[in-house]
């Protein structure tokens, strides 16, 4: 991808592509601090035609893409020479990129004039290459980058028979074909099709005759440019990951206009112009998030009217459940991008933004430096161009992970919104399938009791800080002691929860069957759940019908979360601080939540 | 333009092309007197010049360009200096 460091960018946008001008950007280049560049590479070249010129541009353009790069030329056509030889000058150089230039018409069949003959074997071609990357990393640990230029030495096809001409073009494509799959058993080789780059400068601009009969250089400066560009793309994108996520802006970015101005219906998002330019915008951002690109949103608006945008016009391609992250609201969207990125758990140097406001993008670039923030055009028409422009999102190969990670984040998304809600609060407790385990405190967890007992300071009623013998001794007088584990999707819990209950020596209606509460708590990680009522009422469970229980509840500075518990379970206060209460159980009032069961 | 300015936009290109420090380029400058002016340079040179210039050079022009004097010599024909 271009990289955004500052002095190569710059370096970049000061230059155009007169030969004076890239001249001045290599020495330019030349000059900077190693620690500009992520990479450093050696670079050899073995090639069938003379690729001396290529070499001050493949510098620049892997400079650009943030690439250091020393080039090696190796002398032309000598292929297998330069593999197969161990003391070969290439081998000797200890290249880490070896870039194997083809010029298809160099390798198989062709006429006098240097045109292709019609049809000939692919096989040809891959078999080779194959042979010289074998015995390449024979000799060298290299990434392997096979240019191949074929289609611009066909005949076209008034010259020849049309079907002949036909038979060319499928034999370069079944070149292209079997190069890419000797690269997926190889592994760490790029097949770049070099007719493919020239032809952004097209074919009559890439040929420059003159130097072809005077250095027996195929292309024109501007070919070179184009190639060395690719090329050095390729490269970039076996070197450097691809950009994770794209971060968007909403207002005159996925649609024209603006949402809190103009309205759901005064917004430009249609199949005529300028709506259509950002409809195949958003078509675009699609596509990347097929190709394993998060998707978020960065924007200041009110959330209900762009969630209604999303949710409801009909030429939206992108819904809510299309973004991984979504911070609509009117703080500054340097912060709400920092905390997508924690959110979404990728480094700031993994994210692009794309807003049109420009004072927008000068803020995220100055506060965030090490996000991507894209040169957004001023006409909408350009927006996909623009975003391609930077090379962003290259991916030599899509992985299963890549096509299924949007989703993940989805699935991961739910869970935290559903968590957020109150009104899913009942689903999202359904959802964690919790299993719950009471079981009687004794030897094998006594310790965990203690240690609860001692430091629990939130949810525990009385706060009282039993030693283990004081335990002990109240279960020898007949206290009853339970602890409750839960299960639940995330995992074993452990034992999260305990209860004290102690005969009562006194009780207000005289009542034998008398129990109190000394001790309840429940760790903190499993507040919210209801699994303290599912304690209770299995504690309850266990008592003599007719069981009167007391229940106290001791205020602390930090237990104020459990100070209605006992009010939330059906027992009734017995004074007016809210400090003893009272449960018949013949009320029947207590009941163990329905999404909890019993393990 | 004048033939000096003409000769200070060569001086420039040159410096440009060969990566050497512009007051190093005289009118005597040569492949001879210019490391890194070799066929392939040579090549960016012509390049160089026809962008430079707006001009097209023929193949002739091109293999004649091999030092300074000759390169002010073939534009100021071009420009009928």
């Amino acid at each position: 991808m271009l990289v955004n460091t500052p002095e190569l960018r710059q370096t970049r946008l000061d230059s155009d592509e007169t030969p004076v001008s890239r001249a001045k950007a290599t020495r330019a280049v030349k000059l900077l601090d190693k620690a500009c560049f992520d990479f450093s590479e050696k670079i050899a070249v073995l090639s069938t035609i003379t690729a001396d010129p290529l070499s001050s541009h493949l510098y620049l353009e892997c400079a650009y893409r943030g690439i250091n790069a020393d080039i090696k030329i190796l002398p032309i056509g000598q292929l297998e020479q330069q593999a197969f030889d161990e003391e070969s000058d290439l081998n000797k150089y200890s290249p880490s990129t070896v870039i194997l230039l083809i010029r298809l018409a160099d390798v198989v069949p062709s006429d006098n004039s240097g045109m292709l003959s019609s049809g000939f074997d692919a096989q040809i071609v891959v078999d080779r290459v194959r042979a010289l990357v074998t015995s390449i990393h024979e000799h060298n640990r290299a990434r392997i980058v096979v240019s191949v230029s074929g289609h611009f030495q066909l005949r076209s096809g008034i010259l020849i028979d049309q079907r002949a001409s036909a038979s060319q073009r499928r034999s370069v494509t079944e070149v292209f074909f079997g190069l890419t799959e000797l690269a997926a058993d190889i592994g760490d080789m790029a097949v770049v099709d070099l007719d493919d780059a020239i032809s952004r400068v097209g074919r009559d601009a890439s040929n420059d005759s003159k130097l072809y009969f005077l250095g027996r250089v195929p292309w024109s400066h501007s070919g070179q440019i184009a190639i060395a560009s690719s090329i050095s793309r390729n490269l970039a994108a076996m070197l450097a990951p691809a950009k994770k996520c794209l971060v968007l802006d909403a207002d005159n970015t996925l649609w024209g206009g603006v949402l809190g101005e103009d309205g759901i219906d005064g917004i430009q998002l249609s199949d005529s112009y300028p709506g259509n330019a950002y409809k195949s915008f958003q078509a675009y951002a699609l596509e990347l998030k097929r190709k394993g690109i998060l998707l978020a949103l960065a924007s200041k608006n009110n959330a209900e009217d762009v969630i209604e945008v999303l949710n409801t016009h009909s030429d939206c391609l992108l819904s809510p459940d299309d973004f991984a992250a979504m911070r609509v609201n009117w703080i500054d969207k340097a912060t709400n991008i920092a905390e997508i990125a924690k959110e979404l758990n990728i480094g700031l140097s993994s994210l692009v933004f794309y807003d049109d406001n420009p004072a927008e993008r000068q803020w995220v670039n100055t506060q965030l430096p090490q996000v991507h923030v894209v040169d957004v055009p001023q006409n909408p028409v350009k927006y996909v161009e623009a975003l391609e422009h930077d090379e962003l999102f290259d991916t030599l190969v899509l992985s299963e992970s890549d096509l299924n990670r949007s989703e993940l984040y989805k699935a991961e998304r739910k869970r935290k919104e559903a968590a957020g809600s109150s009104k899913d609060m009942e689903s999202f407790l359904v959802s964690l399938s919790m299993k719950a385990r009471v079981e009687s405190i004794e030897s094998r967890n006594i310790k965990r009791v203690v240690q609860l007992v001692n430091k629990t300071n939130q949810f525990n009623l009385t706060s009282r800080r039993h030693t283990e013998n004081d335990v002990k001794n109240m279960l020898g007088d007949g206290a009853i002691g339970r602890t409750i584990r839960i299960e639940d999707n995330f995992g074993d819990n452990g034992l999260v929860g305990l209860c004290i209950a102690v005969p009562a020596t006194q009780s207000p209606d005289g009542n034998s069957s008398a129990w109190e509460i000394d001790t309840f708590l429940l760790s903190c990680r499993v507040i919210g759940r209801n699994v303290e009522k599912y304690l209770l009422a299995d504690v309850i469970e266990d008592l003599p019908d007719g069981a009167e229980v007391l229940g106290r509840f001791i205020s602390t500075e930090r237990n104020r979360v459990c100070s209605d518990f006992y009010k939330d379970c059906g027992f009734k206060p017995l004074d007016d601080d809210g400090t003893l209460w009272q449960y018949l159980k013949d009320w029947n009032e207590l009941h163990k939540p329905t999404y909890i069961e019993r393990d | 333009m004048s033939e000096d300015d003409l000769k200070r936009e060569i001086k420039q290109l040159m410096a440009a092309i060969f990566e050497v420090p512009e007051d190093s380029v005289s009118e005597d400058s040569s492949p001879d007197t210019i490391e890194n002016w070799d066929s392939v340079s040579q090549l960016n040179l012509v390049a160089a010049v026809e962008s430079q210039f707006g001009i097209e050079l023929t193949a002739d022009d091109a293999v004649d360009m091999i030092s300074f004097s000759l390169i002010f010599e073939i534009l100021k024909e071009k420009f009928t200096l």
